[in-house]
């Protein structure tokens, strides 16, 4: 059975650049590891993100995603907002106004999940049935 | 006989809407606006241009191009004491000018794009005969005046003798753009590709609305959406798009499949990559938002990096120089056009 643990938190350091990029993997690296990561970065503090910076965060979103995760990017600052969307990465990301809605997000079900019309042909085959009762 | 004077401002005045932006600190100061390269052509080669399709001769030039602006980064109070120090220069042109026997002298300082006839004006200088006539449009003052050079005392400096008079106002009914922030020059430069002004492209019109420098390459993949100015001697590389009123300046280059929008990419300046460029303005490593207001200085060269080319000068010193060179009256009308 497939068990998920609690979404993380990871506050994103000022200067997410080549220098600081290993350090911050070493950081982020394990719990990416896990079954089903559920991670936030919140990333209020970015001032500069560097296209290695860019390419990390690819690389963390990608690894979530194939152990069935994600990672979610908040509170975007205005100077990591211009980047990503330089960048066009900006569309990639799923990105909340704070690291709390981002949270949320992982454990509230998606409101046009709950109730999901009825596929368009059960109504043909309905039809089709009532069809063959008559005949 | 009417000669000019020419200032250029090295930074906006006190109190203007620049002083006060987030943005300035960072980016204004890296490149005076007026004396900046816009499609193709600095704002101060074409005033000075006006200028002398008008018969103003001689045209004195008042600037230093400016090798202090790093030091105005570090000290405002530096900053309002250089435009003193540029009205004082202006001070001594005019006493050379003195003995030239001019009958009126325009002076303006570049801050901002007036269009107006200098022969017009000075026609109703002279019909008024005598008193200091200064420019106005709908939103105030501008910094243009006409004067009579034998009325001022020698001991007199020439911005107290302009504050003490109470000039005549002369109407500016044609497009001023008063420069004031980096969204005054996209203003200037959407203005211009719309035809919304007299501020023309300098280059060939390849296609409507589609305008092109000498020696710029444009690869046969890239779409150019009128209305657009790639500048002289500019690479866009494939891919590309260049869309909504944007510039690319002389000498900079687009790199594969990068979208410019609604943007201005200023001299020597490389653009990386996959890149999508909105609503912005690039000048070398810094990149200013305008619809954030941010400046962000780009540390890595592979997004935004200045070009070094060969036997470089700052596009706003080499434009000095140009229009310095021009000084000397009878100089040819090729100099400014280089």
């Amino acid at each position: 059975m497939l068990t998920s643990g609690p979404v993380i938190v990871i506050e994103v350091p000022e200067q997410l650049n080549e220098a600081e990029v290993s350090g911050f993997m070493q950081e982020l690296g394990p719990l990416l590891e896990c079954n089903r990561p559920r991670i936030v970065l919140d990333c209020s503090q970015v001032l500069s993100v560097d296209s290695a910076g860019v390419e990390m965060l690819l690389h963390c979103l990608e690894e979530a995603l194939k152990r069935d995760g994600d990672l979610k990017l908040a509170a975007l600052s205005p100077q990591a907002d211009v980047i990503l969307e330089l960048m066009r990465v900006a569309r990639v990301f799923e990105v909340f106004q704070t690291s709390e809605a981002a949270v949320r997000s992982f454990t509230t079900v998606p409101a046009d999940a709950l109730g999901q019309p009825a596929p368009w042909y059960a109504t043909v085959f309905g039809e089709l049935g009532a069809l063959k009762q008559a005949g | 006989m009417a000669g000019a004077i020419v200032i250029v401002e090295p930074e906006a005045p006190r109190g203007s809407k620049l002083a006060h932006a987030p943005f300035s600190a960072g980016f204004k100061r890296q490149r005076p606006l007026a004396s900046g390269e816009v499609l193709g052509r600095s704002v101060l080669g074409r005033v000075v241009e006006n200028l002398e399709s008008a018969g103003i001769d001689p045209i004195a030039l008042v600037g230093n191009g400016s090798p202090s602006h790093d030091a105005l980064d570090r000290k405002r109070a530096v900053a309002s004491h250089a435009l003193t120090q540029l009205w004082q220069e202006a001070t001594r042109k005019l006493a050379g000018l003195r003995e030239q026997k001019l009958d009126a002298i325009l002076i303006l300082t570049v801050g901002a794009y007036i269009e107006f006839g200098p022969a017009e004006m000075l026609e109703f200088y002279r019909e008024l005969n005598g008193p200091v006539v200064r420019a106005h449009d709908k939103e105030g003052e501008l910094n243009l005046w006409v004067f009579d050079p034998a009325k001022i005392p020698v001991d007199v400096g020439l911005m107290n003798y302009l504050q003490a008079r109470k000039p005549v106002p002369y109407s500016v009914q044609s497009y001023v753009n008063r420069l004031q922030s980096p969204g005054d020059l996209r203003r200037l430069v959407v203005d211009s590709l719309s035809c919304r002004c007299n501020f023309k492209p300098s280059g060939v019109e390849v296609k409507p609305g589609v305008w092109m420098g000498q020696g710029s390459q444009v690869e046969r993949s890239v779409r150019l959406v009128a209305p657009a100015f790639i500048g002289r001697g500019a690479k866009v590389a494939g891919q590309c798009l260049v869309t909504r009123a944007s510039n690319i300046e002389s000498n900079s280059q687009v790199d594969y499949g990068t979208v410019i929008e609604d943007s201005s990419v200023l001299s020597n300046t490389y653009v990386g990559i996959g890149l999508d460029l909105s609503h912005s303005i690039a000048d070398g490593n810094h990149l200013l938002n305008l619809q954030r207001g941010i400046v962000l200085e780009i540390s890595d060269p592979v997004i935004l990096r200045r070009l070094e080319t060969k036997g470089r000068v700052e596009t706003g010193r080499r434009c000095l120089a140009d229009v310095a060179s021009r000084e000397i009256a009878a100089s040819s009308a090729e100099g400014i056009r280089r």
